[in-house]
């Protein structure tokens, strides 16, 4: 059997995966989230690259970090896709994936922030309904799926399953507000209802 | 050899001779020019080539003007969102090939802002579009099994066309 390689010599070598490692995490270092997700998929080369931990913080793993007042922390992606009217403790799909249950998807398990926070008041309507406010905690770092787990019991349990919204079967949510560091260092965030 | 000329010897042996504040910008001539001292000697650069380094020189000359760049910034937010400037950006209108070349040998000659301008151009190609345009546009071999494509896929099924 024959053990000639198999590579044709039409084939010219990729220019991209020849440069050294460090030029590429450079030239990856410009990309977002959603990008970084697509180029894990072009080869393994550029999956182990991702891997990198440089991209923790783009990428939503990386850790706990005490946090300043008033600090910008960045929101998973997808928690804004998230249909946050109809989380339950185990369904939660995207406004345009019905057919999605978020907590199969590995995103599910990447921390709710950049860093991630050990703390946070998720706050709900509170401008309307004046309740509505939950305290989430985890000393390893909140995931999304805490957050979602947090959202499903404020609906079915929480403040949220009397709500007007509910009631009336309305649509109120409209996206999240940027989260805030208040004071202690917890992270606020809070819900941007319709009509406001 | 006049004292603000200094002359740059390429891999494949051609002479350049450039004015010092446009052989400035890359911080390893500067050094081996600080070094060398008051020399007629060429500074050998094995690792560029006549073509790429003429396109480099090109690029020295419109910004030898340029202040030194602030000591380097760690915040990568920061640099994200600095532009190409017009002039860099056509510039960079090269094959692919020469592309590459231009980041190694900015990177070689350490020149930053050059080697930035390079990786963003890279990264604007790949923006926005999907595996297989991306190996397309680079050739790049799809080394994952189906089975490997298919559950990677699944797993980021959902962050598809943002």
């Amino acid at each position: 059997m024959s053990t000639a390689p198999t590579s044709s010599p039409l084939v010219k070598p990729s220019r991209i995966s020849q440069l050294p490692a460090e030029l590429l995490l450079m030239i990856l270092g410009q990309l977002d989230y959603f990008d970084l997700k697509r180029v894990r998929r072009v080869c393994k080369a550029f999956d182990t690259l991702v891997k990198d931990p440089k991209f923790d913080r783009v990428l939503f793993r990386q850790g706990v970090k005490p946090l300043k007042p008033g600090q910008k922390v960045a929101l998973h992606p997808i928690l804004d896709l998230v249909d946050c009217m109809w989380v339950t403790a185990t369904t939660a799909t995207l406004m345009d994936l019905a057919n999605l249950n978020v907590y199969e998807v590995p995103a599910c398990d990447e921390f709710a922030t950049a860093p991630a926070c050990a703390a946070l008041v998720l706050n709900m309507f509170d401008t309307w309904y004046g309740r509505g406010e939950q305290l989430v905690t985890s000393d390893v770092g909140l995931t999304v799926r805490d957050i979602l787990h947090e959202l499903a019991e404020y609906w079915e349990t929480g403040p949220g399953a009397h709500s007007l919204v509910m009631e009336q079967g309305g649509h109120a949510f409209a996206g999240w507000r940027h989260p805030i560091v208040l004071k202690d260092g917890t992270v606020c965030l809070q819900a941007c209802p319709f009509d406001h | 050899m006049s004292a603000n000329k200094v002359k740059l010897s390429t891999s494949d042996q051609e002479e350049f001779d450039v004015d010092r504040d446009v052989a400035n910008r890359s911080v390893l001539i500067k050094n081996m020019l600080e070094d060398l001292g008051d020399s007629d000697q060429a500074i050998p650069l094995p690792n560029v080539s006549a073509n790429v380094l003429k396109k480099v020189l090109e690029w020295c000359e419109h910004h030898k003007k340029d202040p030194e760049p602030i000591a380097e910034d760690l915040d990568d937010n920061r640099r994200k969102t600095t532009e190409i400037s017009d002039w860099d950006a056509k510039f960079i209108q090269v094959d692919q090939e020469m592309l590459f070349e231009i980041i190694l040998a900015a990177n070689y000659l350490d020149i930053k802002p050059l080697l930035d301008v390079g990786c963003k151009t890279v990264a604007n190609m790949i923006k926005g579009k999907q595996p297989e345009e991306i190996r397309k546009l680079f050739n790049i071999v799809n080394d994952f099994t189906p089975e490997e494509e298919a559950q990677i896929k699944k797993e980021n099924e959902w962050a598809e066309d943002r």
